[in-house]
């Protein structure tokens, strides 16, 4: 190959990636599982038949072998979360395993994860070879006929009718009345529309069968068994509905829906998780017991033929249905008395840490021969430095540079990692390669000590890529390592190397990772000076190969470094070896820094134990890597953003963001009140920044565009938070410049937000000129303001006055809202029972606030504004007290222009209407009182009631009324008199307060007016009766005979008397 | 509209009350009225009884009634004077009436007794002869005429027809018993004693004897043993 310039070098075959970079260690092949493996050094064993001293994987291999040579039982569990390595740990065991001595005896069954189904894994079982066709056919057709049980379309059904059968014959299962009372489940269960509930798409008997026939599929928990969850019994209410053949099952249903039936639901899926085995194997007529069977059966075949069974099960949850009876199986020992046909049985088991937990019955756990546990932490810390991490990724890097023939030779030849080949030993750029790139030495210290080179990675990239693993999608684990890291970026971008388009820039990148940002920001245009066309590609190769920096360094031996990169890095990528920002202070060494002791970038991961006997100055050491740390989640989002990425951390810069507008800006030069500025920054809802990952919930907010000068001031503030002083005086004035750069520009439309109620509105009314207005003409409502003014300074205190006390209580306001009805005309009445008090209270505040100059930061002591507000009554009086439009479009969401718009509006509308009708109130009054009057004066009708008292008195008559002395003519002539004044005008300030002040003379004619009434109908009432009275009497007296008559008849009477005498006498 | 209301009211108010007092005042006058009417009534009425029995009664019984008139005479003089103050004379007029009342039932005392007393005779020999076949066929004669005396004796006389009515049915009466053949003293002793069931044969005179064999008046007697 002949030698040219180090430069767009793919030196490995496009398909290799797919081949080497598998997900499943099982699926690999064997040349390729052994180059890539590296070693286990730390196993952490839960529990140990016999106490085993190294803690590598080779150790532990020795011991099953030693097993295996003395014919020992042994059961392993391999225990750890998914991704941890079991399957790697098992697989390599597996392939190592047989040794010359032992692989004509021993009969391996390997049972990958790769088809993880039960009907995949008997699938394998069948076809592994292990069952002998002739003399195992029973066994055979057993598991054939499990699986055909499993592909039949009606595995649901027959699953729903073994559950419900479990339910009723498993005695293990003890179900409550509820369930047994007349049979409710068992109905349940059979009701056509609860089963297709059960069966439909992401039900739990199709999650069931999908894991059966599929497996769990893919991710973090892809090795946890399906259950019934509570949620699968909350059936909708249509669904209840149209459940009608089973009245139980109806009742069940009901019974189960909504938030009361949760604890039942919670126990029903309880109770069917527990009958799930029972229902599965019954479905395939391969039951746990029948499986044990099959097995018993195979080591007693396999005892005849003098062989051993070796099982390796990447995955025991493959096994559901069955694996109660295969752990029964793997525990067995073929020396135990009654067992002694069955050949010895070593198996190795992968197990997830819940099934441990919660399926591996306590009588199996005690039988357990070694337990190997593989946690997160174990494997990350497998992971925990840049050698290890180069370590792994350069055994990979190297299998995918080798051709698939180069290392099946190898694996043919005994796979000796002595004897790995090396794709880089004879590679002709290797020592540019390796200058540039790096290198990991295996087999160090040794003479097969050999260099394997990271290109196109480099240690720090590595680094970098697995530090910056989205962890809210993926777990730090050699897993995602190789596959989110390595297969991704190799796959995704490495074909593009040729075409000088690797590394992408940032915004191209992908893939499951946080956010990559330079650590300082403002390189960003150094890099653009120097870097040009190729920016992106810079900053990303400075961001993830190097520093995260362009400062330029000169290195021990004399060449610089940018980035910490030498210039043989970016010319091998195709890009410009930039010059960078040199600083004379500086020296290092070239080479790969290990990016977890870089004080900047890197946290100090110091543990409890260490951070007690740190020094003062670690103290400080660690305080600062602590603030770099956040500087740099910070400089990383805002790098990303400015690159089109989407700002995660919007909410500490809004922050710091708020506190920069309202303090940079004079507010007051723009006659605008502290109190509007709070109310629009007191939080940050009202900002938004172009590209925030949140949602912005304010209806009217003002929206920071993506700029570079955004960025710049969004950096400079976080820094200036974090840092205060400390910050370096050279950076803080090119912050300082970038502020007023920024500010210079948007000031205006920021002014304009505060200022202005919504988006729609910049010809709105001032909010103080409205707030002003609003609280004038409320007090003129409620009557506070006198019938004249000879100045605006006099209304002006009267307003003020008003608001004080308003703000204070609103129970003047109250009263005279009860009083209004009879005290106003009606216009006048309801225009104030618009107003709420509270509305009223806050508008009286915010008067105040707005009218006040601030004071420092309190708001009780108030030194008000009284020029503006002023003016702005001067303003409304010359124009005759002309309510004008507001000017505001649409809505807003400010609470202080809520307020004044809704009063405002009201006014707007109502209130000429309100002055309106108290000048017709007082014409109507007037009217009123000279029906009672006619032409007369008042003194005529008092004296006239005096009369008439008078009169009823001397007839002893009855008046229905009570002469009150409060009624007087005198007092009557006065408010007629300055109620007539209202009826002369028709507009201006003198026709609005006197209208205003109109009621208290309405008030007295209106209660004149029906004294008078009382008075009138009294009297009404009086002359009625007496005209009756008067037409009875009439008629009665014409009746009556008269005196004379009687005189006459006297006479006669006393004649006839004394003429006895006369007749005496005759006797 | 109040100062024309209140005028008119009190005007009206007024004139009720005047007529109001007429009103009481005039039935006042015709409460008296009623009462002078009732009294004069009474009067005349003692005026009558008092003309017609001043020849048959006792001249006391006049005398006490003729007091009384007096008496009343001078209270309704009274009473006419006082009308003219207070029209209202009710009360006294009816003292006034109840003592002509009194006079008037003193009257009608005298009176039955007076008619009793010519009664008594015809009355009692009736009782005698009433058992008597010829005495027993006018038996309706003698009921009517006992039946108006009767009535007469229990009835003022208002008139002097009522006066002569009686005198002549007195008449009457005793002219049927005169009418009865041999009716003798001893014959009248004799039946007296038979009613009595005290008559012994000794009382059997031959007067009494051949008065008995008369006619068809044997058949009328029986003898019995004294017990």
């Amino acid at each position: 190959m002949q030698k040219t310039r180090f430069e767009l070098i793919q030196c490995w075959q496009d398909e290799r990636v797919d081949q080497v970079f598998n997900k499943e260690a099982a699926s690999v092949d064997r040349a390729t599982f052994l180059a890539t493996h590296m070693p286990l050094h730390n196993l952490e064993y839960q529990h140990e038949l016999r106490q085993i001293a190294d803690r590598g994987e080779e150790a532990f291999l020795r011991e099953l072998q030693r097993c295996a040579a003395e014919d020992l039982h042994a059961f392993v569990v391999v225990q750890g979360i998914p991704g941890t390595g079991k399957s790697h740990l098992i697989r390599w065991l597996k392939e190592r395993y047989l040794t010359q001595e032992n692989q004509q005896r021993e009969c391996v069954l390997f049972i990958e994860r790769a088809q993880s189904s039960l009907s995949g894994t008997l699938e394998q079982i069948i076809r592994s070879d292990v069952f002998d066709e002739a003399t195992m056919r029973e066994q055979l057709e057993k598991l054939q006929g499990a699986r055909m049980a499993l592909s039949q379309d009606a595995l649901a059904d027959t699953l729903l009718d073994q559950l419900r059968i479990a339910c009723t014959e498993d005695s293990s299962v003890e179900l409550p009345r509820w369930l047994t009372n007349g049979d409710s489940l068992i109905l349940f269960l059979l009701d056509y529309r609860v089963r297709e509930e059960l069966k439909k798409p992401g039900g739990p008997i199709d999650r069931l069968v999908r894991f059966l026939r599929s497996g769990p599929g893919v991710g973090i928990y892809a090795s946890e068994v399906p259950q019934f969850e509570e949620r699968d019994f909350d059936f909708k209410t249509r669904v209840r509905e149209e459940i009608q053949g089973y009245r139980k099952a109806r009742d069940l249903a009901d019974k189960l829906s909504g938030d009361d039936g949760r604890e039942k639901r919670q126990k029903l899926a309880s109770l069917l998780n527990q009958c799930t085995r029972y229902a599965i194997g019954h479905a395939t007529a391969l039951t746990g017991d029948d499986f044990k069977q099959v097995f018993s059966d195979l080591r007693r075949y396999l005892y005849r033929q003098g062989r051993s069974l070796a099982l390796f099960i990447e995955d025991i949850t493959v096994l559901t249905g069955v694996d109660r009876g295969l752990l029964d199986v793997l525990v067995t020992q073929h020396k135990g008395e009654g067992e002694q046909e069955m050949c010895r049985l070593i198996s190795v088991v992968g197990i997830t840490d819940s099934y441990y937990r919660d399926q591996v019955p306590d009588n199996i756990k005690e039988r357990i021969s070694y337990r190997i546990a593989l946690s997160s932490e174990n494997t990350s810390l497998a992971l925990s430095d840049s050698q290890a991490l180069a370590n792994l990724a350069s055994r990979y890097l190297n299998a995918m540079r080798l051709s698939q023939g180069e290392l099946e030779a190898w694996a043919e030849n005994g796979a000796d990692v002595e004897d790995l080949p090396n794709a880089c030993r004879d590679c002709p750029w290797r020592e540019s390669c390796h200058r540039a790139f790096g290198y990991y030495t295996l087999n160090a210290g040794s003479d097969y000590e050999q260099r394997i080179g990271l290109y196109p990675f480099n240690s720090q990239s590595l680094d970098t890529l697995y530090q910056h693993i989205d962890l809210t999608k993926n777990r730090q684990t050699q897993r995602s390592f190789l596959y989110n890291v390595l297969h991704y970026i190799l796959q995704s971008h490495g074909a593009r190397l040729g075409r000088r388009a690797f590394p992408p820039a940032l915004a191209e990148w992908g893939g499951e990772f946080t956010s990559f940002s330079l650590a300082k920001p403002l390189q960003r245009e150094i890099i653009y000076t120097q870097g040009g066309f190729d920016t992106g590609r810079i900053i990303t190769l400075v961001t993830i190969w190097g520093d995260r920096t362009v400062d330029a360094v000169k290195s021990s031996d004399g060449s610089m470094l940018v980035g910490s990169l030498p210039r043989e890095t970016f010319l091998a990528f195709g890009l410009p070896a930039i010059a960078g920002e040199y600083s004379s202070r500086a020296t290092r060494e070239p080479g790969f820094e290990n990016p977890r002791s870089a004080q900047l970038i890197k946290p100090v991961q110091a543990s409890r134990e260490t951070a007690a006997h740190l020094s003062a100055n670690d103290v400080a050491v660690v305080k600062g890597s602590q603030i770099n740390d956040k500087l740099k989640k910070y400089h990383d989002d805002l790098a990303s953003w400015v690159d089109g990425g989407s700002l995660r951390y919007y909410e500490d810069y809004a922050e710091v963001l708020v506190t920069f507008i309202r303090g940079f800006i004079d507010w007051s030069s723009h006659k605008i009140s502290p109190f509007q500025v709070n109310e629009v920054f007191k939080g940050r809802r009202n900002l938004h920044i172009e590209g925030q990952v949140g949602q912005t919930n304010a209806a009217y907010y003002y929206t920071l565009r993506r700029s570079p000068e955004l960025h710049y001031v969004m950096q400079g503030l976080i820094e200036l938070k974090e840092l205060g002083q400390g910050i370096d005086p050279a950076i803080l004035n090119g912050y300082l410049g970038h502020f007023s750069l920024w500010m210079n520009q948007h000031e205006a439309e920021i002014v304009d937000f505060v200022r202005l109620p919504n988006q729609a509105s910049s010809d709105a009314l001032p909010l103080v000129q409205m707030v002003v207005l609003d609280c004038l003409l409320l007090a003129c409502l409620q009557g506070e303001l006198k019938a004249s003014y000879k100045g605006t300074q006099e209304l002006f205190l009267d307003l003020i006055r008003f608001c004080k006390r308003t703000e204070a209580d609103t129970t003047s306001w109250e009263t005279e809202v009860r009083l209004s009805a009879e005290k106003h005309s009606d216009p006048w009445s309801r225009l104030m029972r618009r107003f709420k008090p509270e509305d009223i209270k806050n508008l009286c505040g915010d008067c105040l606030q707005l009218l006040n100059c601030a004071q420092g930061d309190s708001t009780d002591v108030k030194f008000v504004d009284a020029a503006t507000g002023i003016q702005i009554l001067k303003e409304f009086r010359q124009n005759k007290w002309q309510i004008l439009d507001p000017g505001i479009q649409g809505k807003t969401s400010r609470p202080s222009w809520m307020r004044a718009k809704s009063i405002y509006d009201a006014f707007q509308k109502h209130f000429a209407e309100a002055v309106q009708g108290e000048q017709t109130e007082a014409r109507e009054q007037l009217r009123l009182l000279g029906f009672y009057v006619e032409q007369d004066t008042y003194q005529d009708i008092f004296h006239a009631i005096e009369e008439m008292i008078q009169t009823c008195q001397q007839s002893k008559r009855g008046l229905a009324f009570e002469q009150k002395n409060q009624f007087a003519a005198s007092i009557l002539q006065t408010a007629a008199d300055d109620l007539l004044h209202v009826l002369d005008l028709s507009s201006g300030e003198a026709y609005v307060l006197r209208c205003a002040q109109a009621c208290k003379q309405l008030g007295t004619v209106k209660k004149h007016i029906e004294y008078f009434r009382i008075f009138r109908d009294a009297t009404r009432s009086v002359k009625r009766s007496s005209e009756a009275r008067l037409a009875n009497l009439m008629r009665e007296t014409n009746a009556i005979a008269s005196r004379e008559a009687v005189q006459k008849l006297y006479q006669e009477v006393a004649q006839t008397l004394l003429s006895f005498n006369q007749v005496g006498e005759k006797a | 509209m109040i100062v024309s209301l209140v005028r008119e009211t009190c005007e009206l108010i007024r004139e009720i009350d005047e007529r109001e007092k007429a009103k009481n005042d005039a039935e006042s006058v015709e409460e008296t009225l009623g009462a002078l009417t009732a009294l004069s009534e009474k009067v005349i009425q003692l005026q009558t009884s008092i003309q017609l029995l001043a020849g048959r009664l006792p001249s006391s019984d006049i005398k006490s009634a003729i007091f009384i008139g007096e008496r009343c005479a001078s209270q309704v003089s009274r009473s006419a004077e006082q009308f003219v103050i207070q029209p209202r004379q009710k009360i006294e007029l009816q003292a006034t009436q109840s003592q002509i009342q009194k006079a008037l039932d003193s009257l009608q005392t005298a009176w039955q007794s007076y008619a009793a007393e010519c009664m008594r005779e015809p009355f009692d020999l009736y009782r005698l002869v009433c058992s008597l076949p010829e005495v027993a066929a006018h038996k309706a004669a003698y009921d009517d005429l006992q039946r108006q005396l009767l009535t007469a004796k229990n009835t003022l006389p208002s008139s002097a027809r009522q006066l002569q009515d009686f005198d002549r049915a007195i008449e009457q009466f005793k002219q049927l018993l005169r009418e009865i053949e041999g009716l003798s003293e001893a014959v009248k002793a004799f039946l007296l004693k038979t009613l009595g069931g005290t008559a012994f044969l000794a009382d059997v005179t031959d007067e009494v004897l051949q008065w008995c064999r008369q006619g068809q008046r044997a058949q009328t007697f029986s003898i019995q043993f004294a017990r």
